[in-house]
């Protein structure tokens, strides 16, 4: 029995290993030979998995004597997979970054700053966009080149139609005005929701940052070593959240409904199930893809008592190019890098980025403009853009995230008051930053 | 078999005394012919298990961040973890909850299908294929349609409970239900324990059955008298097997909550997971140190249970020497 | 089977018991199917959603039919996943992984049911102890390990630690070889079988349902194995199948090609699937114990 089963397994295995020969695509440049083989890590999955083969095939064309290995992994396997790199020696010669992750990295010199080789090609930093510059800063060294722009700040997406059936006009300005808007557009019986008009919680990053942020007040000091949310914008913020929670008949309802929004490319907008959906900008070419009929418009999200109507929503992280320390070839890395978030010209950062109809970092690459061509929404997206504002990231940033969205669920479940739960986060973050700053500062 | 645990019993006491100098030449020959088939175990350990492990254990006295060596100080994030990590208790219940409740459902139903599907059934090959089916669907993929069935609104599960007149369970947004629903998820394996049982059903001679029908037994007798008593050494195994592996419940947690809802599905190798590879700093050794406390739980676990094992195991090969 | 002898009465009487039996089989017949309808709507649903078109994928409530059937799902998958070298790769490692896991598992399994040494409970329970430290924490040391080895970029972390024993199937098999009967081995020793003959020609045909199962989840375990190859294979033409399944998912929150990814599961699950058919016959009521011993 054993045998037949052995052999007929044998037999399906290799015709199964022979057929598909013909389809083989290669992820490598099959045509490509080089002195140097570079090995390049980056996170972008799904449809851009074709665009970064592009890309990197162009840059291996314009630099002879070069050859990339280019190699997709997932996000939230990152740190994983370069830390375990790093700690044996033998990193990636470039790897796409989290700007929220830098801090650490920085400070422990674990990849390498950027600035000489900017100044020995003449790379200004006056290309990028001052905002988007701003976050591969740290200790006074450029630590990564940034691409794509800060994709993740705050936009408000609407439906126009909702806003006609509720005889809204305009999109609110204030929280207040928010907050009535969005009971008006709220349907459901009272304990079971139907369609939300807005969902404070979904906001992209980190939402407590985000208004905190709109209302006024940068959550951490300049130096990045003092938190500052226990105050009054800190309290508003909470106000706001809660408030906006008990429109949508509390927390639980709320997430509960939230779950047919998911993670898939028809957002809970597409469907309808939601009147305003504040998501970042890659949320443009959801709705062009799967949303055709749907009537929407562009705002910045509203702001806050202590706030004021030049700042909007929270940009924070996005993402950049990087090298580690002890990568293997430095030099031909930077030139990776700098195709991967300066190059204008061929096939390269703006290009890339063209392809997705997104914000770019560059000043002279409008990310909207796609063969020519800009898209019909490009001023509406980057008008709200000039609203945006960066928050700085803290060094122990991911952490200090789960004690913020820990804090804002304490009292949203209503397990603490505003006071107490404001006072305890800010406690727990700044014991988190102080034993950082005594071991790194 | 009264004897043959007597003489079990008797054979145990004797192997306490064992020392090898006091061996005889026949058990000596015995005992390297048993070094030697084990030998390639006992070669892997050196090469791949020893060296992580005095490595993860001697890093849970260090402060480490994994780019910069690691610096010794004592036994202070024991102290830490005892005294001042309240998600320590809370991961740690939340998984004892998942081990109690994913132990049980997979050692019944497990059973339960082999047993069923040792009969002379019709399709018995489909069946059982049927039912191993979703064990061996990738996980990743396992995670997005369980995410779909385990909707708050308009799951699959919901849809079933709301169209039979009950009310809906608001699984993964509710603290108090979000475990429930990585326990109801976790029967997709069970098929994994079933096929552990049926091979061990095999192993059952036929005469038992027959010299029990001939004494009148029914078959609820016969499950009790026969079948279970000798399939205990297949149900030590599946029990053991299994609180070792939830324990270390991760990766559908890790990919479809995150811990969330209020920590409610924060399970202790997610809490770990969290110190080593999420926050930064990196705090590798504190989380080495989480993972030897974790150690140090499942082997008194599973000490206690081989300890009592003599008690209620009852092989049939044993007590004939 | 159907030799009763009880005293005639009602309940003994042919006919109540051919219609209890009927009724039993009923229940026992509608008792499967409600089981493997639990157990099959999640993947039915995984079938289905794999000729979906991606919008109506994550479209509630749960939609069963495909709007559109999109067979291209699955030629679209098989260009994001490089089929042919993954699949390769994946067959290699998980076969040869599959005779490591056999030969040794086996062996050392007979070492602790058959032989007494000293220490041997306590090694035993080493063994299982080899399975109580999470991944995370021996994550760096091993990988730092292998890497000063050169065995980064190669198969071998995937492969040779399965020539040395894997405590689960070693644990299944030693309990399957512990039930064997001690008068089959004492027969075998009288007529003069040295003890690798015993092991080979009568304790593994014996142990045939044990290896069958570890053959079962060996296989299925190298073959969706995510984070050893994903860890250890960054060379593309090493990668596996089931890393290719992640190149579907993209960045938190930026969508993935769901109905692609569920495509790319349907295809992976079916090796598994027949391999599992054809091993699962071996698993026939009572088996040849019996046989041998009569």
């Amino acid at each position: 029995m054993i045998k037949r089963a052995t052999f007929l397994l044998l037999v399906s295995v290799i015709m199964l290993a022979v057929l598909p020969l013909s389809m083989t695509v290669s992820a490598q440049n099959p045509d490509c030979e080089g002195d140097v083989t570079l090995t390049y890590w980056h996170h972008w999955g799904g449809n851009r998995i074709p665009l970064q083969e592009q890309q990197v095939a162009a840059f291996e064309d314009a630099n002879p004597g070069i050859c990339v290995d280019t190699i997709f992994l997932p996000w939230d396997n990152r740190l994983q997979n370069l830390l375990a790199a790093i700690a044996a020696g033998n990193p990636p010669d470039v790897t796409m970054f989290g700007r929220h992750d830098l801090p650490f990295f920085a400070a422990t010199e674990s990849i390498i700053p950027l600035d000489d080789y900017m100044a020995a090609d003449g790379i200004d930093p006056a290309i990028f966009h001052p905002s988007e510059f701003a976050g591969t800063q740290f200790n006074g060294k450029t630590w990564l080149l940034p691409l794509p722009g800060g994709g993740a700040f705050a936009i408000a997406w609407y439906n126009i139609d909702h806003f006609a059936e509720a005889g809204i006009e305009n999109f609110p300005e204030t929280w207040d005005e928010m907050l009535e808007v969005a009971e008006a557009l709220r349907t459901g019986d009272g304990s079971f929701l139907e369609r939300v008009g807005f969902n404070a919680q979904s906001v992209t990053g980190f939402p407590f940052l985000a208004w905190l942020n709109a209302n006024g007040q940068t959550w951490i000091s300049d130096d990045l070593r003092t938190i500052t949310i226990n105050n009054e914008a800190g309290l508003q913020t909470l106000e706001f959240m809660q408030a906006m929670a008990v429109i949508n008949y509390g927390i639980e309802e709320l997430n509960a409904f939230w779950e047919m929004a998911g993670e898939f490319d028809q957002g809970p907008l597409i469907q309808g199930l939601v009147s305003i959906e504040s998501n970042g900008s890659w949320t443009l070419f959801q709705l062009e893809d799967h949303a055709e009929t749907l009537s929407y418009d562009v705002a910045p999200i509203p702001y806050g008592p202590s706030g004021s109507a030049d700042r909007r929503g929270g940009a924070h992280g996005g993402w950049g190019y990087m090298i580690p320390k002890n990568a293997a070839h430095p030099d031909e890395a930077w030139q990776l890098v700098k195709w991967l978030t300066t190059e204008i010209e061929g096939k390269g950062a703006c290009w890339f980025i063209q392809q997705q109809q997104r914000p770019s970092p560059l000043v002279d690459c409008n990310g909207y403009e796609k063969d020519g061509v800009e898209h019909p929404r490009a001023q509406a997206i980057l008008g709200v853009a000039a609203l945006d504002y960066l928050v700085p990231v803290a060094p122990v940033q991911p952490e200090a995230n789960q004690i913020l969205n820990r804090m804002v669920d304490d009292v949203l479940f209503g397990d603490k008051t505003i006071e107490a739960a404001l006072a305890d986060a800010e406690a727990e973050v700044q014991e988190l930053l102080d034993a950082f700053w005594e071991e790194y500062g | 078999m009264a004897t043959a645990f007597g003489s079990q019993f008797s054979a145990l006491r004797g192997k306490r005394r064992e020392r090898w100098h006091n061996l005889s030449p026949m058990r000596k020959r015995e005992a390297k012919m048993g070094l030697l088939f084990i030998s390639p175990w006992i070669v892997g350990v050196l090469l791949f298990a020893l060296f992580p492990f005095i490595a993860s254990l001697l890093l849970s006295f260090t402060k480490y961040n994994i780019v910069q060596p690691p610096e010794w100080i004592g036994a202070e994030h024991y102290v830490h973890i005892f005294t001042d990590d309240p998600l320590f208790l809370k991961s740690l219940r939340n998984t004892g909850v998942y081990v109690g409740g994913s132990v049980a459902i997979r050692i019944v139903l497990g059973f339960a299908l082999a047993l069923l599907l040792n009969t002379k059934v019709r399709l018995l090959g489909l069946w059982r294929t049927l039912f191993y089916l979703p064990s061996v669907v990738p996980i990743v993929a396992l995670s997005v349609i369980w995410l779909y069935v385990l909707n708050a609104r308009a799951g699959l599960l919901n849809s079933l409970l709301y169209s039979i007149g009950l009310p809906r369970v608001r699984w993964f947004a509710d603290p108090d239900y979000a475990m429930l629903a990585f326990l109801i998820m976790s029967t997709t394996w069970v098929g994994v324990t079933m096929v552990i049982f049926l091979a061990g059903l095999q192993g059952i001679p036929e005469e038992y059955y027959d010299a029990a029908k001939i004494d009148g037994a029914n078959m609820f007798q016969r499950l009790r008298r026969v079948t279970i008593p000798l399939m205990t050494p297949t149900i030590y195994l599946n029990v053991l097997i299994n609180i070792i592996g939830a324990f270390q419940v991760f990766a559908q947690i890790f990919i479809m909550t995150g811990g969330a809802p209020r920590d409610a599905t924060r399970t202790y190798v997610l809490h770990l997971f969290d110190h080593a590879f999420q926050y930064l700093p990196p705090q590798m050794g504190y989380s080495s140190a989480l993972a030897w406390i974790l150690f140090m739980i499942i082997f008194a676990f599973t000490a206690v249970i081989v300890a009592t094992s003599q008690r209620w195991v009852f092989y049939q090969g044993e007590g004939g020497d | 089977m159907t030799t009763e002898t009880a005293a005639p009465s009602l309940l003994a009487s042919a006919p109540f018991i051919r219609l209890t039996r009927i009724i039993g089989r009923a229940l026992l017949y509608l008792l499967l199917i409600l089981m493997s309808l639990w157990f099959l709507a999640p993947l039915f649903w995984m079938f289905m959603s794999s000729f979906m078109p991606l919008d109506q994928v994550g479209v509630f409530p749960v939609q069963w039919i495909p709007r559109v059937w999109q067979p291209e799902n699955y030629s679209e998958a098989l260009r994001f996943w490089n089929f042919g070298t993954t699949f390769r790769n994946t067959m290699f490692i998980t076969i040869i992984s599959l005779i490591g896991d056999i030969g040794s598992c086996t062996l050392v399994a007979y070492g602790f049911a058959r032989f007494r040494f000293p220490f041997r409970d306590a090694l035993f329970l080493i063994l299982l102890a080899t399975l109580m430290l999470p991944f995370a924490v021996r994550l760096i040391p091993v990988y730092a390990a292998y890497e000063a080895i050169g065995w980064i970029d190669t198969f071998y972390p995937l492969i040779v630690p399965n020539f040395f024993g894997n405590a689960f199937y070693i644990f299944i098999c030693r309990q399957f070889f512990l039930g064997i009967p001690q008068d089959l081995l004492d027969a075998a020793k009288i007529d003069g079988a040295s003890e690798i003959r015993i092991f080979t020609q009568v304790m593994v045909p014996l142990a045939k349902p044990a290896i069958v199962v570890i053959a079962i989840l060996s296989f299925q375990n190298s073959w969706n194995d995510f984070l050893g190859p994903l860890i250890y294979l960054k060379d593309p033409d090493l990668h596996t199948l089931a890393i290719g399944l992640y190149k579907f998912t993209s960045l938190p929150g930026q969508g993935g090609i769901y109905n692609q990814q569920m495509a790319a599961s349907t295809l992976m699950v079916v090796p598994v699937l027949i391999v599992f058919f054809m091993f699962q016959k071996q698993f026939i009521q009572g088996a040849n114990l019996s046989g041998m011993k009569g």
